[in-house]
């Protein structure tokens, strides 16, 4: 009698144990990535150092452009489009290599990231083989999916993007500010305070919105927890005439999830016109910004595009293959 | 599709609609902005005038703070209209699921009904609300920009029609190309987890024949392919940025070009090359976005359909017109019913590892005789129905016809799959009988209203299941009203008030999502207290005591016939212990009356029953070991 006895309220299920494990695991997750890649990542870094230094010749270039060429020549009597053709000859090679550079390390990011998933992947499952049977026993099979569906998930956007993001981020600061002082120091000055500023109000928003997209999460996993439950004792609730209080419940928990994912997607939203707008105030690092930042958004924006379905049944944590083989 | 689903915007149009206006404004002064920045240049700084460089820069800065304000109320109102529409649509279909009857259920198994209602809902919400704003703003944002690079030099602006329309044909071609790599990726994705699944649910026979070495070499395989689709998927993503880098650049260099040309020739001023520029970062821009908007929502498309197959499904069981509203007495008659559960495939029990193998087999077996690697004959010998459709219909009861009084209790036995469960799901009205009518009290089941019928006949499902909260509030599922004193004497005739007591936190004990915490017997008492809660006319017991030891299950019937005698009662059991004392018992052998009558009338005439109860009054086996393979 003693072992069957219930263990008491809410006791800590197997993957929010595993789940808390895992969030001491980044470091370690980094060091695989590092140790596995070294070289990979050393390629990336020099690779995404030529898109910046291309990138910001061909700013520089475009600020030349009208002084050094375009003005001397409305000056003169019969110009001479010479020189400007071979400086426009010149620029392209750079904006070529630098095209091809940011191709270059963000295909290498596809491996690196990818290869980690594989290598997780395959450990996960090679140590979950290797469990006494007593494992399988105590915890139940959607946790332990859920392991490889959630949990393997969150890890790969935290690979497949937080990772590069945080790369690109800091070389085209880097780079948007080596720009900036050789154009021109006084203004530069002025950039950084307002730099600084959107930083710190972006920073504040994203703050908020990372607080309400927290609570956002975790109401939807409350009403798809309630949905599973639900739909897994459907027959049941027939069969106890139990429909209006399982939608009257199903009301409560759904108006709550709305109220969150308002609120999280209006922080959302919020957050980039006031970023795009306080970068057209300050004009004199606008132009710099226009061309230099675009390109890190494109392939990030891209890519955020597709890695929510990677496996949409997945990303809520469903006994997955059912799943998805239903659609 | 689309029809259906719009219908459920409801009362966030109001929101949608504004969304579209502000952001149709801030597109407005993202593209006004540049063109005052021209003025800026050419008639401030350029000339040294500094009342005009004050006009265009409060200008500029108004135009900012326009463009802030459109901003930000468009992404409120995008926000409110999108997640809105999203909980109309999950309130909408939970309601809809909730009418569904069994076979509406069986149509779309658990787990697709959950997917539709998480994922499927996600995808459709992320999808309005790029509708409502990208691809107004984008178009909008094309449109404008290029009448401005129009009005500032024609013939310029012909680089960029060029450019816009190689870049509109190519991204799209890429971006359709990755869609459809990366939904072979998902294929495979739910392979990959189907195999863990396998692994976890199997796991015992994995150990047992020490395949685990086998099965991480297999797994390693499918992680090789599912890397290789990876690759090559994101590797299409990737060749959209050195396109669309090469595109813009090339513009640059040909406004900057054709641009000195003009400018030479006075027709145009540098203030307006710089603005050029700009306008050439915002086409671009809003042909990516517009490409990108355009393959989302095309992936979500197919959420929105599974979203709309169930708000279109009509519940096959609704309530009379005219219902009765009190059922007599607990009398029940079946009338030369015959019953199929329709035109369907034998489902696959996913959590049975071995009927999942055989379903990979047969797929395979498919695939291999498509592929002509195998002949037809050959697959015919290794699987007769390979070529079969696999759809048929099948009565699954026939020729019933059974009078039982309201008081009697009735025990049920046969071999599994005889159709015990699906005569007894045909009382509470769960399925309709296809042919013939199933009466209570003397009345047609379908004259009743559902509620009443359903209260009226207490029934504990072969497949039950209890929900997360205390033992408490899941018994008080049969009477919401029910007070601690009458739960405790339920339980008390289920043989369960003894082992709850014993829990240390008794009646309050928190009982996790489907009972895991208790053992199976537990659990199944805890399920029978339930059913009795209701103190209903008629109960049904489907092999509800089969995880209870026989002395317990022996006294759970005793109580019933001293505590609830008015009660009808139907026992469905593998035991002939379970049965025997019963005032009747009915034999089923396929779907058909095998026998009906008394123990000892049935240990004369009935064959089955002669046979299943010799062997288990030597204590050995249950009923498919004997009666149920006979063949
Ligand atoms: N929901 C359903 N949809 C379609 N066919 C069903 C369904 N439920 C049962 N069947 C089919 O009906 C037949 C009878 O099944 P039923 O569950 O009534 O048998 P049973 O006697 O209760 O078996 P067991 O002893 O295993 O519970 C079987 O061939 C089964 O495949
Ligand atoms: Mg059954």
């Amino acid at each position: 009698m003693a072992d069957s006895r219930p263990q008491g309220r809410r006791h800590m299920t197997a993957s929010e144990a595993m789940r808390a494990a895992r969030s001491g695991n980044l470091k370690r997750v980094i060091a695989m990535i590092f140790g596995d890649y070294g070289l990979t990542l050393a390629a990336v870094v020099v690779f995404i150092l030529i898109a910046a230094v291309a990138d910001v010749k061909g700013t520089l270039f475009l600020q030349r452009l009208i002084d050094d060429y375009i003005l001397p020549m409305t000056k003169e009597e019969h110009p001479d489009f010479g020189p400007l053709a071979a400086a426009l000859r010149s620029i392209g090679t750079v904006y070529l290599i630098g095209a091809f550079s940011g191709f270059a390390y963000n295909r290498l990011m596809v491996k690196v990231g990818q290869g980690t998933m594989r290598r997780i992947r395959s450990e996960l499952f090679s140590h979950m083989e290797r469990l006494p049977i007593r494992y399988f026993d105590t915890h139940s099979h959607g946790d332990i999916m859920s392991i490889y569906t959630n949990d393997t998930d969150t890890l790969r956007q935290f690979i497949g993007q937080s990772f590069p993001q945080l790369i690109n981020s800091v070389c085209s600061i880097a780079s948007v500010f080596v720009s900036m002082c050789i154009l021109n120091l006084p203004l530069t000055g002025i950039s950084v305070i307002m730099t600084a500023g959107i930083l710190f109000a972006s920073g504040k928003i994203a703050a908020q919105s990372g607080k309400y997209f927290g609570l956002q999460q975790r109401h939807l996993g409350k009403v798809n927890g309630y949905i599973e439950e639900m739909m897994t004792g459907q027959k049941v609730i027939k069969v106890f005439s139990h429909e209006e209080k399982s939608i009257a419940d199903f009301r409560a928990k759904n108006e709550e999830l709305r109220s969150a994912s308002d609120r999280a997607n209006t922080m959302a939203n919020i957050l980039m016109p006031i970023v795009v707008q306080l970068g057209n105030v300050d004009w004199p690092r606008r132009r710099v910004r226009r061309t230099a930042s675009a390109k890190p958004i494109a392939p990030a924006a891209t890519r955020a595009l597709y890695s929510p379905r990677e496996c949409p049944a997945t990303a809520m944590g469903l006994p997955t293959p059912r799943a998805c083989r239903a659609r | 599709m689309v029809r259906t689903l719009s219908g459920y915007i409801g009362k966030y149009k109001t929101a949608s609609v504004l969304s579209v206006l502000f952001v149709l404004g801030e597109a407005a002064m993202d593209i006004l902005l540049p063109f005052v920045m021209a003025k800026l240049i050419d008639q401030g700084i350029s000339s040294g005038d500094l009342g005009a460089v004050c006009r265009y820069g409060a200008l500029m800065f108004l135009c900012a703070v326009f463009a802030l304000i459109f901003g930000i109320g468009g992404g409120r109102c995008a926000s409110r209209a999108s997640s809105g529409f999203a909980s109309n649509l999950r309130d909408a279909m939970y309601v809809s699921i909730q009418n569904f009857s069994f076979s509406n259920i069986d149509k779309y198994s658990t787990a697709g009904l959950i997917t539709r209602l998480t994922t499927d809902v996600t995808n459709v919400q992320n999808a309005y609300q790029m509708i409502i704003r990208m691809t107004m703003r984008s178009p909008a944002m094309l449109i404008l920009a290029l009448c401005m690079t129009i009005s500032i030099s024609p013939r310029l602006s012909l680089i960029f029609l060029a450019a816009a329309l190689f870049l509109g044909c190519v991204l799209t071609y890429v971006l359709t190309h990755a869609t459809k790599a990366f939904s072979r990726v998902f294929v495979k994705y739910d392979d990959l987890n189907a195999r863990v699944q396998e692994n976890v649910t199997g796991i015992r026979v994995v150990k047992s024949f020490v395949r685990e070495e086998y099965e991480i070499g297999r797994f390693q395989k499918s992680l090789d392919e599912i890397y290789q689709l990876f690759v090559r998927a994101e590797t299409f993503v990737c060749t959209n940025f050195p396109i669309m880098m090469i595109t813009v650049y090339t513009c640059i260099i040909a406004i900057s070009w054709n641009g000195a040309h003009e400018i030479v020739a006075g027709r145009l001023t540098t203030g307006e090359l710089t603005s050029l520029f700009t306008y050439t970062m915002n086409i671009l821009i809003s042909l990516m976005f517009l490409s990108m908007a355009f393959v989302m929502i095309s992936m979500s498309v197919a959420s929105g359909r599974r979203i709309a197959e169930v708000l279109n499904e009509i519940p096959s069981i609704r309530r009379p017109d005219d219902p009765v509203f009190e059922v007599p007495d607990g009398s029940v008659d079946f009338c030369h019913v015959r019953f199929s559960y329709g035109k369907r495939r034998t489902p696959v029990d996913w959590d049975d590892p071995e009927a999942v193998r055989k379903y990979h087999q047969k797929q395979k077996l498919k695939e291999d005789v498509r592929q002509g690697r195998i002949s037809q004959k050959e697959a015919e010998k290794l699987d007769p129905d390979i070529m079969g459709t696999g759809w048929e219909k099948k009565y699954v009861l026939t020729g019933i016809d059974l009078h039982i009084r309201s008081g009697e209790t009735i025990g049920i036995i046969g071999g599994t799959g005889s159709s015990k469960s699906s005569l007894v799901s045909l009382i509470p009205r769960l399925y309709d009988a296809s042919d013939g009518e199933v009466r209570v009290g003397g009345r047609d089941v379908r004259e009743y209203d559902l509620k009443t019928l359903r209260d009226a006949v207490g029934m504990v499902l072969q497949k039950n299941t209890l929900f997360s909260g205390t033992i408490y509030d899941n018994l008080r599922w049969g009477n919401e009203h029910a007070t601690a004193e009458e739960c405790r004497e339920a339980c008390r005739l289920a043989c369960a008030d003894e082992f709850i007591r014993s829990f240390p936190e008794g009646y309050e004990t928190w009982l996790e999502q489907g009972g895991t915490n208790v053992s199976g017997g537990q659990r199944q008492r805890i399920c029978i207290a339930r059913a009795l809660l209701k103190k209903p006319k008629i109960l049904i017991l489907d092999d509800s005591t089969s995880a209870v030891d026989t002395a317990t299950d022996a006294a759970i019937r005793k109580a019933f016939r001293e505590s609830i005698p008015d009660t009808t009662k139907f026992i469905i059991s593998q035991r002939i212990s379970g049965v025997k004392d019963a005032d009747r018992i009915l034999v089923l052998d396929e779907g058909r009356i095998s026998g009906f009558g008394t123990h000892e009338e049935l240990l004369e005439t009935n064959e089955i029953y002669r046979s299943v109860a010799a062997v288990q009054s030597e204590g050995a086996g249950d009923f498919d070991q004997t009666a149920g393979r006979r063949d």
